[in-house]
């Protein structure tokens, strides 16, 4: 029988201590850029505190919000069909950096493609739930999922934004894997994927240069291999230790964008191996929680969203740390949690309330 | 609340537990990575950081200065912008090229095409102009071009010019010394370099600075005269023109100390521009050109024998025929003279061949070789030069009669003039070999370190050395150095003249002409050398052509240095002076300025004006009447001031200001409480 249990502790203080270094390293890696742009060093930390005190109690509120609200039909068409008119409508906003992502509301930038992946989550594990039991029919299973999905990763490409359609399909992966397809799906997906991929690849010039430079970064170390040795250059001069908090020298415009994607730099030479091995057990014991309250989870839309959250969180943030070490081509992704961003931190600890919810119920037989 | 079916939670269970498996291996292999980047590569990465986060500036060691004995600076340094390019940030050097050169103002269109391909080259680094001058660093800086920076380096100055170039020698545009003091003592005035070590981020903003300053290099007081100097070069210079000679030299030593007072070369050079002049000009040949002395070596011959007691200078020896045989071999007396019987002064005074070699084969080759010794030749005589030559001495094993006979009269012998001086300042100071020294004290932090006198050895004794200063006198009063007289000094000196080798075979047309000698004989201030290189237009002997320049050096030195005549001396010099304070009963009263007009001697080329400071009205004078120059003396007592300045060049005839004030003796002064 279904038990009422704590929520999970361990879950809770990785994801608090995570928090916590964000703020201290947010700081760290901008007070100069801050400086140079804003003309006061606190720009950044101020802006990152709000958010996460701002996050957290959106924690607080999901912690507390039974996860079988979420199961509404009317509610996830209804967050889809919001999600879908803000992705298109961030496509008319201006120009930042060349991309269109942010909705400005008053200095604050709101990403509505961060919204997107908690959307992606309870439509793919509301569908799958009720579709379970004929999987491996894909018309009947994974159509539905695959046009809405597919709907939303198109508009995030046309931001463009490569990195959080990974991310949405990578959930969506993960949750269909979870389901029990068949293993030939997967085989045969790969096997359209990867001709696809290379050709997609070799017809853009730019995109084989960011390839090359990932292979052999010192080709073109003032280049396209500039970020990938910089980035290495950081993480390698903190040794075991580090330099110091706040000490750090790559910060200064070596790295390219030091206190968002490549925060995980900006650890790596600051706290040394030390830093850097903790934040990393920490994205494990999240993600090691995660299975377990995915596997634990009273129902299929329980386990289903406990593991596309987990999904969420794990893959982006194993794939930020790759990038950042040179083992994965350099793709617009932040680390969950560390990096600044309100709208990724404010999603991502909402998810983690949801996924501290499911793990306070329990299957008896888990 | 439908519950799971059961065969799809073990479904989950199994596919969740591959998907847990995937994360771990991933995590396996970012962990991997990260002990890989930190603690494998951390040395490489963390010296590639530095590299590209720090830049090293060296900042060049100001170089110290050479002055002369009395402080005269003979050398410094000065700061000079040098120019450079950075050619990763030149992005058309062919343009940069042709700014550049239009600011420089002075480079052909040949500089212009290779300065457009060092910079094309893409070092990281490239000078343009090194040391250019303020006015062209001005102009290039004027363009403001992208990628072009300056840096301050040392520029050695020598504003005296020629003055003593072949002693100082000059330095490097790396600000390293090439020969001369420069060269010998560069760990000594270079100084070290200091670093500035500059942090910057990646736009290149320096952030940090890390300073060692540079280290000034010591300062150098030579032992140099600077007017002696001046003298002797020009003398020199004068008396190889007037012969018609290849070249020459000249040395002037304090013989009781060792000091070089001057050492002049000819031809000579300009060390601010040392490039442009051929190697042969920049050789100090008193220390690097060896040659046979001739004549002037049998002084080392009769010391011997005097010592050794074997002979007085009074003894006879036999010079007959005119000539001697070994062998097949025959020497003779110069010009066929055959002097009969000959005491051992009158031996050296005629300079006789015969009688020498009869000396020098009684002497022997063990004690003959020892003496030679004793007189430092055959090798270096002072660490203060570089490459000095150690000269070429047989060993005694080696010496046959002829060999010996050779070497008696300075043949088959290898000298410096600098060894010829050493070993007259023997017979000048007493009989002690002292080294000749030509850096008086090195200045470092404000700290004077003065250089001992430094003794070799004792070469003969007292006694001998008097009766050698004797036989010395006896040449210049009456002998083949009489041309070296000097009206109220006893001068004592030897003549020398020794054929060339030429192509392996003594020439019959160059000779090697020399005098070495030493004024006054009695308590000597200066030993002086002089040896001039194969004259062509005066009869080539050291009488005829060494021993007027050694007069003319010898006379300006005494009078420079108010060495009172001792022979014959004229009456002394009356003056008056306009008594400033006239409750002094020793005033005169004579209440207009004296002007006193000295005849002096032949009016020359231009002159410099010595220092007279500290000299009293009367030794002020006759030195100024010993260069031609008049003077007007105001006030008594020492000279306090004068008018030109010392060192100033007037013309010959022209007159100076004096001023002379009575003061207490230093030492009194001090002890007055």
């Amino acid at each position: 029988m279904a038990r009422k249990l704590k929520y999970d502790k361990v879950l809770f203080t990785a994801t608090l201590l995570l928090v916590c270094a964000s703020i201290v390293m947010v700081y760290s890696a901008s007070a100069v850029v801050a400086m140079d742009r804003f003309q006061q060093p606190y720009y950044f930390l101020i802006k990152q505190a709000l958010w996460t005190v701002l996050g957290l109690a959106g924690l607080a509120l999901a912690m507390r919000v039974d996860y079988r609200t979420y199961r509404n039909e009317m509610f996830v068409w209804g967050l889809l069909a919001f999600v879908g008119l803000m992705l298109a409508a961030v496509l008319f906003t201006a120009e930042v950096n060349g991309t269109r992502r942010w909705f400005n509301l008053g200095g604050l930038g709101i990403q509505p493609s961060e919204l997107a992946k908690i959307a992606a989550v309870l439509f793919t594990a509301m569908t799958l739930e009720r579709r379970l039991h004929r999987i491996d029919e894909l018309s009947y299973s994974l159509l539905p999922i695959g046009i809405v999905i597919g709907g939303m990763m198109l508009l995030i490409m046309l931001e463009p934004d490569f990195g959080t359609s990974i991310t949405l399909l990578a959930i969506v992966a993960a949750l269909v894997f979870a389901a029990g397809l068949h293993y030939k799906y997967f085989v045969g997906s790969v096997l359209v994927a990867l001709p696809a991929l290379y050709l997609v690849l070799v017809a853009a010039p730019y995109r084989r240069r960011r390839l090359l430079a990932f292979w052999d970064p010192w080709a073109d170390p003032l280049g396209a291999g500039f970020q990938i040795i910089q980035s290495e250059i950081a993480v390698g001069t903190g040794g075991l230790f580090g330099r110091g908090l706040m000490a750090g020298i790559q910060k200064l415009y070596y790295l390219p964008e030091p206190h968002t994607d490549f925060i995980y730099a900006v650890i790596g030479e600051e706290m040394g191996l030390v830093g850097t091995s903790g934040v990393l057990v920490c994205f494990c014991l999240i993600a090691w929680r995660g299975l377990r309250i995915s596997m634990r989870a009273e129902d299929t839309f329980g386990s289903l969203v406990a593991l596309g959250l987990t999904t969420m969180i794990a893959v982006q943030a194993f794939i930020n740390m790759s990038m950042v070490l040179g083992l994965l081509p350099t793709k617009g992704i932040p680390l969950p949690l560390v990096s600044n961003g309100g709208s990724s931190l404010i999603v991502t600890l909402v998810g983690m309330g949801i996924l501290l919810n499911i793990s306070q119920h329990q299957s008896a037989d888990a | 609340m439908a519950d799971t079916p059961r065969p799809w939670r073990t479904t989950l269970k199994r596919r969740l537990a591959v998907a847990a498996s995937m994360l771990l291996l991933w995590s396996i292999a970012i962990e991997g990575r990260l002990v890989y980047l930190q603690v494998y590569k951390h040395a490489d990465l963390t010296s590639r950081a530095t590299r590209q986060q720090s830049r090293t500036v060296q900042v060049a060691a100001k170089r110290g200065e050479i002055a002369d004995r009395r402080g005269r600076v003979l050398a410094y340094s000065v700061d000079a912008e040098s120019i450079y390019a950075v050619p990763t940030e030149i992005d058309d050097p062919e343009k940069a090229a042709v700014a550049l050169c239009g600011a420089l103002q002075d480079c052909a269109p040949k500089d212009r095409q290779a300065l457009a391909e060092r910079i094309h080259k893409g070092h990281a680094f490239v000078y343009v102009r090194r040391q250019a001058s303020p006015d062209q660093a001005g102009r290039v800086a004027a363009l403001q071009l992208e990628g072009v920076g300056f840096m301050k380096e040392n520029r050695r100055y020598y504003p005296n010019r020629e003055l003593a170039a072949h002693l100082l020698g000059y330095v490097g545009i790396d600000n390293t010394g090439l020969g001369g003091i420069e060269g010998a003592y560069d760990s000594y005035i270079k100084g070290r370099a200091g670093t500035v070590l500059i942090q910057t981020d990646a736009r290149r903003h320096a952030f940090s600075r890390i300073e060692k300053p540079p280290t000034a290099g010591a300062s150098l007081e030579l032992t140099i005269d600077q007017y002696l100097q001046q003298v002797a070069e020009r003398e020199l210079r004068a008396g190889v023109e007037v012969s018609g000679s290849a070249g020459g030299s000249a040395v002037v030593m304090d013989p009781a100390t060792g000091e070089i007072l001057a050492m002049a070369n000819y031809p000579t050079f300009n060390p601010n521009a040392y490039r442009s002049f051929h190697e042969d000009d920049r050789r100090n040949r008193a220390i690097q050109d060896l040659y046979e002395p001739g004549s002037t070596f049998k002084i080392v011959t009769a010391g011997a024998a005097l010592e050794e007691k074997i002979l007085s200078p009074n003894d006879l020896v036999e010079t007959s025929p005119g000539r001697i045989r070994f062998g097949s071999r025959v020497v003779d007396e110069d010009n066929g003279h055959n002097y009969g019987l000959l005491s051992l002064t009158d031996v050296i005074v005629k300079s006789s061949n015969v009688g020498a070699i009869k000396v020098g084969l009684r002497v022997g080759p063990d004690r003959m070789s020892e003496y030679v010794k004793r007189f430092g030749f055959g090798r270096p005589s002072s660490l203060d030069f570089r490459g000095e030559s150690p000269g070429i001495v047989w060993s005694a094993s080696k010496l046959t009669d002829s060999a010996l006979a050779s070497m008696s009269m300075g043949y088959q012998v290898g000298v410096t003039p600098l060894q010829m001086a050493a070993a007259v300042s023997v017979v000048a100071n007493g009989g002690e070999l002292l080294q000749p020294r030509v850096v008086r004290a090195v200045i470092r932090d404000g700290k004077r370190l003065p250089v001992p006198r430094k003794v070799v050895g004792r070469a003969v004794s007292r006694e001998v050395a008097a009766e050698l200063r004797e036989i010395m006198r006896a040449v210049v009063d009456r002998g083949t150095g009489n041309r070296a007289q000097i009206a109220g000094y006893p001068i004592a000196g030897k003549t020398g003249t020794a054929q060339k080798v030429v192509d392996g075979r003594y020439s019959n047309s160059d000779y090697n002409v020399s005098f070495v000698g030493f004024a006054p004989a009695i308590n000597p201030t200066f030993a002086i050398v002089v040896v001039v290189d194969s004259p062509h237009r005066l009869p080539p002997y050291g009488g005829t052509v060494a021993a007027p320049i050694f007069q003319k050096i010898a006379d300006a030195a005494l009078r420079q240095y108010g060495v009172p005549p001792s022979m014959n001396a004229p009456p002394p010099l009356v003056a008056y002076h306009h008594e400033e304070r006239p409750e002094q009963p020793t005033s005169v009263s004579v209440q207009t300025p004296t002007i006193v007009t000295l005849a002096g001697a032949a009016p020359r080329s231009a002159l410099l004006v010595p220092d007279l400071r500290g000299l009293s009205a009367r030794d002020a004078l006759r030195t100024l009447a010993g260069l031609g120059l008049t003077a007007k003396l105001r006030g008594a007592g020492v000279v306090v001031e004068q008018d030109p300045a010392p060192g100033s060049v007037v013309d010959p005839g022209a007159s100076s200001l004096i001023r002379l004030e009575r003061q207490l003796p230093l030492n009194l002064a001090s002890a007055t409480p």
